[in-house]
């Protein structure tokens, strides 16, 4: 009678042990399957990293009258990069475009040129350092500078090319080491021309 | 009578214990079992050019078997069991034939290949080994073999790897377990026409990639898209052309193609596009071209005899490298910060390949990436965007 008293207390006692180290044994075998269920992962929202602006000192101009137009370029955050590509969509039947200046901050450029054929001011730079071009949060220059001599009246702009049908004349600027185009925002410069 | 309900509790509560046991072990063992058998690396086994392989009836139709192993495993034994089309085919009596081992990865051994059919498809089960020591064993990417099926009929279909019937071993300095897994396939397709190949127009030329010097190990079967213009601007692209190398030392690797022109009826005026697996498309217009050919059309004349027709000599104007890659890292046709960046990063890691290997980025093809390769994509850059702007 005792006997069956005592396994009345013990069988209990050994199923919760069981179970307990079940449980913990289970848990141990699959504790380095990592799997990651994100049901509410959040919408990924590209951040501009370089913001380009064109400006002029005046957005009027008379038929031969000139002006210079600077391209600024401002960082948002601090980035290494290992190219840089510049590209000024203009009229060249409207703007004759000289005096192209480049920032002493960059490198030589690969490449640069005010192409009439293409109606494209160009700059490119291609930064063989192993680190890149390191620019920080915030900072600011003039990479270009260009004077323009108007032509012909009207309203004309000048843009940053994103490219055309043939992917030539893209603005890109590729970060050092991962390689990754960084997203940058622009804005466009409108000249008027009067008599 | 509450003696026996109590006892039957007891005994109903220790089946219950038991069975949680059992299943707790159970559980426990299978965990474990996944560990087992472990390979000691990964590989991709791709059947190369992966884009349509064009020939006529009667004519070879060839397909190179690469295997890439990964965390720099040495490979010394490859069993691909690849599927093919009722219009090409292996003769069973003499499949060794019509293989050809890849001597430059180390393979060495005489080919097993046997013709079977798996689910009413032809296939080839081929195996390919090397009984060199694992100092003499290639890692990376590497060239397993070329098979050269006979294209029997007009049609067009794939050729595919069997994942799950394929094998790769090699050597594991840290454990006697050989094995390495076969991560993935890359297939590809074939398309044969009917009719009489020695009829088409025949381009013979010899074209150079920049910087690729006539030692350079690792500058071997890049193939070439060629596109043939004739005037009114009808075009025609052939892919998957093998130039053959013909000469090992010197400056400059000059490579020569023969390729019959078919389905293409023209034989005047011509101009030619040939793009390198890593390079620009350049245009040629005229015999000994040296330079960018700017005008229309092009000043190209073929003939359908062999004997007559003209070796064009492309070589003085080499093809460019500098398309490496693009958005999504899959090559866009242009130079440009991207291609940049990759070639520098690759650079500075000091990559490498072995003799017979294949490097993307490696742009003068001597196996080994560096400053070189960072300066030629530079001078690609800057030479492109002056004929462009």
């Amino acid at each position: 009678m005792e006997n069956k008293k005592y396994l009345k207390f013990l069988i209990p006692l050994v199923a919760v042990v069981v179970i307990i180290e079940s449980v913990i044994l289970i848990g141990r075998s699959s504790a380095n399957k990592k799997v990651v269920v994100d049901n509410n992962k959040p919408v990924e929202v590209e951040t501009k990293v370089v913001d380009l602006k064109l400006e002029s000192a005046t957005s009027e101009l008379k038929m031969n009258g000139t002006a210079t137009v600077n391209l600024l370029m401002s960082m948002k955050e601090k980035k290494s990069l290992d190219s840089l590509a510049y590209y000024v969509k203009y009229d060249p039947t409207a703007f004759e475009v000289t005096n192209l200046k480049l920032s002493d901050r960059l490198p030589k450029p690969t490449f640069s040129k005010v192409s009439t054929n293409k109606s494209m001011i160009v700059a490119n730079f291609m930064v063989a350092d192993q680190k890149g071009l390191s620019l920080s949060d915030k900072e600011k220059l003039t990479v270009m500078s260009f004077d323009i001599t108007a032509k012909k009246t009207g309203k004309f702009n000048f843009e940053i090319s994103s490219g055309n049908e043939a992917k030539e004349s893209v603005t890109m600027f590729v970060e050092n080491a991962t390689s990754k185009v960084l997203p940058y925002s622009s804005n466009q410069l409108t000249i008027n021309v009067s008599r | 009578m509450t003696n026996k309900k109590n006892n039957s509790i007891s005994i109903g509560i220790i089946i219950v214990l038991a069975g949680v046991l059992l299943a707790t072990i159970s559980m426990i063992k299978n965990s474990q079992d996944t560990r087992r058998g472990a390979y000691f690396a990964g590989s991709t086994l791709s059947l190369k050019p992966d884009t349509v392989i064009e020939r006529m009836t009667g004519e070879v139709l060839p397909v190179h078997l690469w295997v890439e192993s990964k965390s720099e495993a040495k490979v010394d034994s490859v069993k691909a069991l690849i599927c093919y089309g009722n219009n090409i085919s292996i003769n069973q009596n003499s499949a060794e034939d019509q293989i050809e081992i890849g001597t430059a990865a180390g393979f060495n051994s005489i080919p097993l290949a046997l013709v079977k059919e798996i689910d009413g498809k032809k296939c080839l089960d081929l195996t390919v080994a090397s009984d060199k020591g694992a100092d003499k064993l290639k890692a990376g990417a590497m060239e397993v073999a070329v098979i050269n099926f006979k294209a029997d009929s007009a049609g067009e279909g794939e050729i595919t790897i069997i994942k799950d019937g394929s094998k790769v071993s090699g050597d594991n300095p840290n454990n006697a377990d050989k094995s390495i897994s076969v991560d993935g396939v890359v297939n590809t397709k074939y398309k044969v026409s009917s009719g009489n190949s020695s009829t088409a127009p025949l381009l013979k030329m010899v074209v150079a990639f920049k910087d690729v010097r006539g030692d350079s190990q690792c500058a071997n079967n890049w193939p070439l898209k060629v596109t043939v213009m004739a005037p009114g601007g009808v075009t025609k692209s052939y892919t998957n052309i093998i130039p053959t190398k013909i000469n090992s030392s010197g400056d400059l690797a000059k490579y020569s193609v023969s390729l019959r022109l078919v389905g293409f009826d023209y034989k005047e005026d011509l101009a030619v596009f040939v793009k390198g697996p890593k390079h620009l498309q350049w245009k040629y217009g005229v015999n000994n071209q040296t330079s960018f050919y700017d005008k229309q059309g092009g000043k190209i004349s073929l003939t359908s005899d062999e004997s007559t027709s003209t070796t064009y000599d492309f070589s003085g104007y080499p093809l460019l490298p500098g398309d490496i890659t693009g958005e999504g890292d899959v090559q866009d046709g242009i130079v440009d910060g991207r291609d940049f960046s990759l070639v520098k990063s690759e650079s500075i890691k000091r990559t490498s390949s072995e003799s017979g290997g294949y490097l993307k980025t490696d742009l003068n093809g001597n196996c080994q990436m560096e400053s070189l390769d960072v300066a030629s994509l530079m001078i690609s850059l800057s030479v492109k965007q002056e004929q462009l702007y």
